[in-house]
């Protein structure tokens, strides 16, 4: 599902959300690429990182002319004295917007958490919902803000894709695993909500996307990983050296086998004394008496 | 500088990286001993160091320094080293009249409630441009440590605001490197400093983050370090990968070594 959306089928309001433990701007990227591929305008508006860091991580088949890049990097607030303000106004984000006529546009905002620090959150939401673009990325920081406001902006996305990070030793070697979470409100009202392991290769072309099997049981063996297909049919018994399996025959003479304390009427027979006598031979200081020693108590 | 960090970090002082912004954090313990690495270890390199100190005075890190093989006064004298030392400006800024010279006191948001921390930007900026006589390699930003700043009354937005600044500036167009100093605390109710960690560490291209035993005090192990490399998720090599240590810090040196390896207790 992630791989349709970055080949086109996410539109509106398209939410990235990441936090310290898996960076989304990778992704992010992979999505810019994507739309230049297709042929789209894309307008990014960097306000974290500089244009040649961002430019950098783009694949270099991705059309880099029809990426636009505003930046809102070194002097978002006018501290030297030279550029403008870049917040100056709630709709600034979409000045210099340069679309071509009748051709797709792509807006992309890295990252929305620079401006909800900066800008109150109500004039912000109302500029997302304002937008009359057929995609907008936004890439945001989720451990940066309430939930309160996570919930508003959700509600306000079209596809919500929250990143998480697996735990060590998954993908270890050429690209990490790393967990999504896509939420997609689609335009007849339904709601599609799927989790998917993904990897980013080098040069971020469309990604290959996989789904996780069971509890998060990931295959620890290399040829696994590379053979995304081999997911489904993975059988931990496998990498086994012994067969923990019993068959039909051995279960049933398990289940016919007597357990050692239980005693059935043979087992009692065969150890219980079948009128064995005690023999006994008294020492020669023994003083023995058949009589009852108690029998002379009056008790 | 630890040559054992060194070899950690993959780092040199003969190549020393440019355009990297590195978080130091500390929880449960003290981490300025990486403070005290990279501030050797961008000296030795030829490095031009601007050092805001906020926590200790300049003859604290002196005598540090002198330590791991590096004089502070000489690297002042030859321009090599740009020293703030807070503690003092404080006091100039709270108990002495403005210079006439009319140059803003870097710490003058102390005086001045709900303003920003341009001027300590400007001063970070003037002493990192480099002028037609300097010789030396990439400048390189450190500060010790960016809490207190919160602790002086500024609002985590302005604290951020000047740190994306120096990010901008040093290591964006000058090329060169910024390392900062935070403390956190885990379920701690400083909103705001968890904040403004949580941020740094988004902007962040390696972070190495000091952490005190969760058993509490051990006298051969003071801690562990974790380090953890960020940016694009391109991982082609393990040592991307976050990888974590435990330490010991000498009289001259700190040692490192595999989780449960120390030598006190094999």
């Amino acid at each position: 599902m992630l791989g349709e959306l970055v080949a086109g089928a996410a539109e509106g309001l398209v939410l990235v959300e990441d936090t310290v433990d898996c960076e989304g701007r990778s992704l992010l990227q992979s999505f810019v690429a994507a739309a230049a591929c297709r042929g789209e305008c894309v307008h990014v508006f960097g306000f974290e990182v500089s244009e040649e860091e961002f430019r950098g991580c783009l694949d270099p088949r991705a059309a880099p002319h029809r990426v636009q890049y505003h930046d809102s990097f070194h002097d978002p607030l006018g501290w030297s004295g030279v550029g403008l303000e870049a917040l100056g106004a709630q709709e600034s984000w979409f000045q210099g917007l340069r679309g071509t006529p009748g051709g797709a546009v792509t807006v992309v905002v890295d990252s929305l958490s620079w401006i909800l620090l900066r800008q109150p959150s109500p004039a912000v939401c109302q500029a997302l919902a304002g937008a009359r673009v057929q995609r907008m990325l936004v890439l945001l920081h989720a451990d940066l803000h309430p939930p309160g406001l996570l919930g508003v902006l959700r509600s306000l996305a079209r596809v919500v894709v929250a990143l998480a990070s697996t735990s060590q030793g998954l993908g270890v070697g050429r690209g990490s695993l790393h967990l999504a979470s896509v939420f997609q409100r689609m335009r007849a009202g339904k709601v599609v909500t799927k989790k998917e392991y993904y990897t980013l290769q080098p040069g971020f072309p469309p990604m290959s996307v996989e789904e996780p099997r069971g509890p998060m049981s990931p295959p620890r063996d290399d040829d696994t990983m590379a053979h995304p297909g081999t997911w489904l049919t993975f059988d931990p018994r496998a990498q086994l050296t012994f067969n923990p399996g019993v068959s039909v025959e051995q279960r049933q003479v398990r289940d016919a086998m007597p357990l050692p304390f239980h005693f059935s009427p043979c087992k009692k027979l065969s150890v219980l004394d079948q009128g064995g006598q005690i023999y006994y031979e008294p020492d020669p200081g023994d003083d023995l008496d058949d009589e009852d020693p108690d029998d002379d108590l009056d008790v | 500088m630890f040559v054992e960090l060194n070899e950690l970090l993959h780092a040199s002082p003969e190549r020393p990286e440019q355009g990297t912004f590195t978080l130091l954090r500390d929880t449960r313990t003290d981490g300025s001993f990486l403070v005290h690495h990279f501030l050797s270890f961008y000296l030795k390199a030829g490095c031009k160091v601007c050092f805001v100190a906020l926590i200790q005075s300049f003859s604290h890190y002196n005598v540090v320094a002198q330590k791991l093989g590096v004089s502070l006064p000489a690297a002042k004298e030859r321009g090599q080293l740009v020293f703030l030392e807070g503690l003092k400006s404080c006091f100039e800024v709270l108990f002495k009249e403005e210079p006439p010279t009319g140059q803003p006191n870097p710490l003058q948001f102390i005086r001045e409630g709900g303003s920003n921390l341009k001027a300590l930007y400007e001063f970070v900026r003037t002493s990192l441009t480099p002028s037609e006589s300097d010789s030396w390699k990439c400048p390189v930003l450190l500060v010790d440590d960016v809490s207190v700043l919160l602790s002086l009354g500024m609002r985590p937005v302005d604290v951020l605001d000047f740190i994306h600044y120096c990010r901008a500036t040093v290591c964006s167009q000058l090329k060169g490197n910024v390392v900062v100093l935070v403390h956190s605390r885990e379920d701690s109710d400083d909103t705001e400093n968890e904040l403004v960690v949580n941020a740094l560490c988004h902007q962040s291209n390696l972070i190495l983050w000091a952490e005190g035993l969760a058993t509490g005090y051990c006298k051969d192990i003071h801690g562990q370090l974790k380090i953890i490399p960020r940016g694009p998720a391109v991982l082609s090599t393990e040592r991307d990968l976050p990888r974590t240590y435990q330490y010991k810090i000498q009289d001259r040196n700190v040692t490192f070594f595999a989780r449960g390896m120390s030598a006190a207790v094999l």
